[in-house]
């Protein structure tokens, strides 16, 4: 079934674009997830584990995956890697702690070869939380200003309000739709 | 309502109070039964009793255990009977209640009743005053008529009285008028013959008037001869002839107005009498005729008046007919007022009636019912009092009978613990036999077994001593093995320390590493960092690590793996073969497949997505 619909959707030729959900444990990524699909903060749990929802944005379709970011089950990120057409980090801006962390996970990911071609959004989420980085201060925290060969862009959001994931969603739809 | 609720209520209480008495009368002769077996039972026992206390020993004891058992029989069963008569008690009391109860309900009811039989008078006297009112009013009413018509009599009365007068003078005018009649006739022939006078005078008045004239012819031709005798004679002779006639002349003169004057007086004679006679007369006439006249007028008087006197007189008989009518209608009025009054009284008194007979009837009930309620009451105070007195008498009984029985519990417990002793004894006695005989034979049996035993035993001792050396070597081998190991672990512990150091260090180098990687970014060392790092975490995630397969790679298998390993799996089985082709990397990894296995995974997927090919192997 899933075979012919899948068969059918591949001569119709409207290929979805396959979007992993990147970050470490508790930034936020299940939440953003659910939000781009249903447009509602739903109650998460720590993802042991993935998730995988089809998310329409503009008529563009998109496989996104969430992968649990936990300690222990983040080495299992690079089997997801191959045909990814975009990544979307995301950092948790108020986890002052853990930014560097999040940092090395990043840089070690971007080396994958498989991902060279993979577009890299980076989303400064719980931009709603007191204290929390800025989005110049996550950019500098990532060392992103030493990114090269990589399309690239960095949004501040808040998941649970809902802010700034459109412009994010906007900008990597344009994107990918160009780089087509 | 009431009615049906009454009916109600009596069908319910009476078929209560049926069944009740009809209970209480059955329960009547059971109680008398159960005294009368009460009381030959009781002989029965101290007759017993007194067979024991004759008898005893043995026999005692069984006739004891009798006598306990019939009294503890007749225990029960005077506490049955003490239950059913505290039954029949609440029976009696719910009876009680309900008849109390009904009671109410029917003393509500009389009331109820009561208060509408009020209501009716009330309503029947207020109907009875406006009645009383209308009447009085319809009354004066006929009463102002009936003198306005009596005053109409009066004056009808009067004014006939009057006519009565009236044509009285009639009549006594009536001969009045044939005098004056024949005064008239009298009055005509007066007349007559005085006309006749009148024209015979007249006639007689003219022949004398001719006379006259013929003598005055004859003096004319008298004269003329004398003329002409005059005229023959001499003048001497003429004047004497002339004398002497005129002599003559003169005398028949005076002699014709001497016979007119006589003529003349009796004619004004005649004519006075005549006209006294006329003037009388006339005066008569006209006396007559104004007194005709008045008696005319009189009649026509009277005659109006008898026209306005029978006019007023239709007119009041009219009226008073009319009256009478009224009154008539009036009088009808009050007949249907009383009839309808009559009728409502019947209906109200027959209403009064129905409530009386009801409140009689309830009454009646009340009363009936009290009566029960009373001999029920008496009847309960009966049943009370002679259940308290049978229930004291049984309580008697059974104090008696409970010290009896206690006596004979005593009796029994001692004979019992008799009995017990000697029975345990006996029985201790046939199962020590028992036991010994059992036991001698199974000593025998084992006797004969320990030997077999003994001998086995023996053969096992050989094979177990040597047993036991080589345990004792293996022992010695095994605490040389458990020192080892303690050396071991306690090396294991210094290695944690030192790769935990070694840890520190690896985090300062890898920044320092990164650091240079930025700088020099040459793919081969990332690669070699990469390994470097994935090394290191894996070193710091845990110690109990396994091998890893082929690929060198370390899986660590604790909760959380374990965990994602499921999680993986099901979504593997479960998700979309697009989904399920990039599981392929996840679960071979997770389950350390060889590439051959990936591949076959991959290509079944693949065979399962197209619709083509031969499932791979």
């Amino acid at each position: 079934m899933g075979g012919v619909l899948s068969y059918f959707r591949g001569l119709l030729g409207s290929r979805e674009m396959r979007i992993l959900i990147l970050g470490l444990d508790g930034a936020g990524k299940t939440t953003i997830l659910y939000r781009l699909q249903v447009g509602e903060v739903v109650t998460t749990i720590p993802t042991i584990g993935f998730n995988v929802e089809q998310v329409t944005y503009k008529n563009l379709k998109f496989q996104v995956w969430d992968l649990g970011g936990q300690t222990s089950i983040r080495p299992y990120w690079r089997c997801y890697y191959s045909n990814t057409d975009a990544i979307i980090y995301v950092v948790d801006s108020a986890d002052r702690d853990r930014i560097g962390i999040s940092k090395d996970e990043l840089l070690y990911m971007l080396r994958e070869e498989e991902l060279a071609g993979a577009i890299l959004v980076v989303l400064a989420n719980k931009q709603d939380m007191d204290g929390c980085m800025t989005v110049a201060e996550v950019h500098h925290a990532l060392g992103l200003e030493n990114l090269k060969n990589r399309t690239f862009q960095i949004f501040k959001t808040s998941a649970t309000k809902g802010e700034g994931l459109d412009q994010a969603m906007d900008w990597l739809s344009n994107t990918l739709q160009s780089r087509k | 309502m009431f009615a049906t609720l009454k009916n109600k209520i009596k069908e319910e209480t009476g078929e209560d109070v049926a069944t009740t008495a009809a209970q209480q009368q059955q329960r009547h002769p059971i109680n008398n039964n159960n005294n009368y077996r009460l009381r030959s039972r009781r002989v029965s026992i101290n007759s017993n009793s007194a067979d024991d206390v004759g008898g005893g020993g043995v026999g005692g004891i069984y006739n004891e255990s009798e006598q306990l058992c019939q009294l503890r029989s007749q225990c029960n069963e005077l506490n049955t009977k003490v239950s059913t008569l505290t039954q029949g008690l609440q029976q009696l009391q719910e009876e009680k209640l309900r008849v109390d109860k009904t009671n109410e309900i029917l003393l509500e009811s009389v009331r109820v009743a009561q208060t509408q039989k009020d209501m009716y008078c009330e309503e029947q006297e207020k109907i009875q005053n406006l009645q009383q009112v209308e009447i009085d009013k319809l009354k004066n009413l006929l009463s102002f008529r009936e003198q306005e018509s009596v005053d109409r009599m009066g004056a009808m009365r009067q004014q006939s009285h009057q006519i009565e007068s009236l044509s009285e003078e009639l009549e006594r005018l009536r001969p009045m008028e044939s005098v004056a009649e024949d005064l008239r006739d009298e009055l005509e022939s007066l007349r007559h013959a005085t006309q006749q006078e009148k024209n015979l005078l007249t006639t007689t008045l003219a022949a004398v008037q001719e006379e006259n004239n013929h003598l005055k012819k004859r003096m004319k031709i008298v004269e003329e001869s004398r003329l002409e005798s005059l005229s023959k004679l001499s003048a001497e002779q003429q004047v004497q002839a002339l004398i002497r006639e005129h002599k003559l002349l003169e005398q028949h003169l005076e002699e014709a107005h001497l016979q007119l004057s006589d003529i003349k007086g009796s004619w004004s004679g005649q004519n006075l009498a005549l006209e006294t006679q006329v003037s009388r007369l006339s005066k008569q006439v006209a006396e007559e005729t104004t007194e005709k006249r008045k008696a005319l007028k009189a009649r026509d008087d009277a005659i109006e008046s008898r026209k306005q006197v029978t006019f007023e007189l239709e007119k009041a008989q009219d009226e008073v007919k009319q009256r009478n009518d009224k009154v008539k209608l009036l009088e009808e009025e009050i007949d249907e007022l009383n009839l309808a009054l009559k009728e409502c009284r019947e209906e109200n008194e027959q209403q009064i009636l129905f409530e009386r007979n009801k409140s009689q009837n309830l009454e009646t009930e009340v009363k009936d019912l009290k009566n029960r309620l009373t001999a029920a009451d008496d009847r309960f105070t009966e049943y009370a009092t002679n259940a308290d007195q049978v229930a004291q008498k049984l309580r008697t009984q059974v104090s008696e009978k409970q010290e009896q029985l206690e006596e004979t519990i005593m009796q029994l417990e001692v004979e019992r613990e008799e009995k017990m002793t000697a029975i345990l004894r006996n029985a201790e006695i046939s199962q020590s036999e028992d036991i010994l005989r059992q036991q001698l034979r199974l000593e025998r049996s084992e006797a004969n077994d320990l030997q077999d035993r003994n001998k086995e035993l023996e053969k096992d001792i050989s094979v177990a001593r040597q047993t036991l050396q080589e345990v004792n070597s293996t022992a010695q081998e095994n605490a040389q093995k458990l020192a080892d190991y303690e050396g071991v672990q306690l090396e294991i512990m210094e290695k944690n320390k030192t790769i935990k150091t070694l840890n520190q260090r690896l985090v300062d180098l890898k920044k320092t590493i990164q650091k240079e990687l930025r700088s020099a970014q040459i793919s081969t060392d990332s690669e070699s960092l990469a390994t470097t790092i994935s090394a290191h975490r894996n070193a710091n995630t845990t110690l109990e690590t396994f091998p890893g397969g082929d690929k060198g790679n370390c899986i660590i298998m604790d909760e959380v793996n374990f965990q994602y390993l499921k999680h993986v799996i099901v979504k593997f089985l479960t998700s979309r073969e697009v989904e399920a082709r990039h599981l392929v990397r996840a679960v071979s990894t997770l389950l350390q497949l060889t590439a051959e296995e990936e591949k076959l995974l991959h290509d079944t997927l693949n065979w399962k997505m197209s619709w083509f090919g031969v499932k791979p192997t």
